[in-house]
């Protein structure tokens, strides 16, 4: 079983030539193979920083990060940013996005493999894209969606969510959502997801990860037990509420 | 067709001739509009200009494909390494400060009088413009796209390929437009008043020293339309190429 292992993670920001101001501090998490996990704090606490940390696109001080026994430069990694604008290439069709890994000179040879995994994902989750239209021609939800299957599709040993529905409006944010739930049910990616909305961080979970204001340290890593397939009705369970209310006692401090 | 676009132009030649018909301007200098037009059928049909039309444009496109040739490769390698950048900057914002008429002595040094000269002056005035709008486009290419494309595990030359350069064409398109703009200036002004005896821009200052005014003015005219049509033609290219534009 593959998994992510991250002990003693530090990392800091030089802020003048004397001082740094240190963003994550001494994070430790174990994630199995398959797991969604998200993580909510406030807002610039370094839940982008600690993504990008596992990433391999941001050094870190100290400590140590693995995804499968490789470093974090070493292991295939694929990520999802906040601004879908800003994430799909704008000369590309949604079809050629998506396919973007396959036209790439390491997995040139399997492009007929990427059609048929993109028919396949498309087929599994239901969705109906507009496969020829330009990022421009479609709504931030089906750009947002493309993103999501473009990571997918080259299957990395880790998915990396940085607030993705984030600018979405209310609507189009629980389509997102349920499709994303769909697509790892059907999938079982590992998915770390970060949120600055508890509700989506609890609906979304396996296993959340609060974190406190800067520097962010882990708060506790809380199972959610919640029953999947999860709908929108559960917003309003008693078990859902429950959870909510015990996240918001515990990072009390952190968010008051 | 949008009629509107020629609302502009028939209110221009209702002035001039409101400006004629109150006698504003003494006639010498300011013929009839309908004076003009003769003179402009007439200037067609004497094939002759027709050489002078291809041969200002030929400089013209052979200007901008040299500027665009040297300037878009070195701006890519500028844009690219920073620190490049930094050693060229001085030089780069120096000689984009200078006007091309200014160099021109310098360049007659060089190139002499003839064809070479000219299309030298016009390539100095147009490769700055097109250095500096490239190394913009790939400094300021999303970085987002390039995090995408080296988490997929693209190679550099990919990623500067599929991505950066990419990302950098609408900004190296508005650099070659403004070039070309450039270019159709520089190579009539140079056809004015340097070795020529052939060229719109030779044509209008001949007839200016000759006083045939009216024809003078046709000859304006035509440098303007060759202006127009190389800029529609631009922009229609320029559109194929930047599809992705809402």
């Amino acid at each position: 079983m593959s998994s992510i292992k991250i002990s003693g993670l530090t990392k800091s920001y030089s802020e003048n030539s004397s001082s740094r101001l240190t963003v994550l501090n001494n994070i430790d998490l174990s994630i199995l193979d398959g797991q969604f996990i998200t993580f909510f704090g406030p807002n610039g606490c370094g839940k982008t920083t600690l993504l990008k940390t596992i990433a391999g696109i941001e050094p870190f001080d100290s400590g140590s990060i693995t995804i499968d026994n490789l470093n974090p430069k070493q292991a295939k990694s694929g990520m999802i940013f906040q601004n879908f604008k800003e994430s799909l290439m704008p000369w590309l069709t949604c079809e050629e996005n998506i396919l973007f890994p396959f036209h790439l000179k390491k997995r040139k040879n399997h492009l007929n493999e990427g059609k048929a995994r993109l028919k396949e994902i498309l087929f599994k989750l239901d969705i109906n894209l507009p496969l020829n239209h330009y990022p421009y021609q479609m709504s931030g939800g089906q750009n947002q969606l493309t993103a999501i299957i473009r990571t997918l599709i080259y299957q990395p040993d880790v998915i990396l969510m940085d607030e993705p529905f984030s600018a979405l409006d209310y609507q189009t944010r629980s389509f997102c959502q349920n499709i994303l739930m769909n697509l790892w049910m059907e999938f079982r990616p590992t998915i770390l997801f970060v949120s600055h909305d508890l509700e989506e961080a609890i609906i979304l979970a396996d296993y959340l990860v609060l974190l406190s204001k800067l520097p962010a340290k882990v708060i506790e890593l809380k199972k959610i037990t919640l029953p999947r397939p999860r709908q929108s009705n559960l917003y309003e369970s008693d078990d859902f509420f429950n959870i909510k209310k015990e996240c918001l006692r515990k990072m009390k401090k952190d968010i008051y | 067709m949008n009629k509107r676009i020629f609302v502009g132009p028939v209110i221009i030649v209702l002035i001039w001739y409101l400006l004629f018909l109150i006698h504003f301007i003494n006639p010498l200098f300011l013929p009839a509009p309908h004076t003009v037009v003769v003179s402009f059928v007439k200037l067609i049909l004497d094939y002759s200009i027709f050489a002078d039309i291809a041969l200002s444009v030929g400089r013209i496109i052979l200007s901008f494909f040299i500027a665009a040739f040297l300037g878009i490769p070195i701006g890519l390698l500028l844009g690219y390494y920073d620190k490049l950048y930094e050693v060229w900057e001085i030089v780069i914002d120096f000689f984009r400060s200078l006007p091309a008429l200014a160099v021109f002595p310098l360049l007659m040094f060089f190139f002499g009088i003839g064809e070479t000269a000219k299309v030298a002056t016009a390539v100095f005035s147009c490769i700055f413009i097109i250095i500096i709008n490239t190394i913009y486009g790939v400094s300021h290419s999303n970085k987002t796209l390039r995090t995408v494309a080296i988490l997929m595990e693209a190679r550099t030359d990919e990623i500067f390929k599929k991505v950066i350069f990419m990302d950098s064409l609408p900004q190296i398109m508005i650099g070659l437009r403004t070039s070309l703009s450039l270019a159709i200036i520089v190579i009539i002004v140079t056809e004015m008043f340097i070795g020529t005896r052939v060229g719109i821009g030779y044509k209008i200052n001949n007839f200016q020293l000759t006083y045939r005014v009216p024809e003078m003015y046709s000859a304006i005219i035509i440098a303007g339309m060759i202006g127009y049509f190389m800029n529609k033609i631009f922009r229609l290219i320029e559109k194929r190429i930047i599809h992705w534009k809402e």
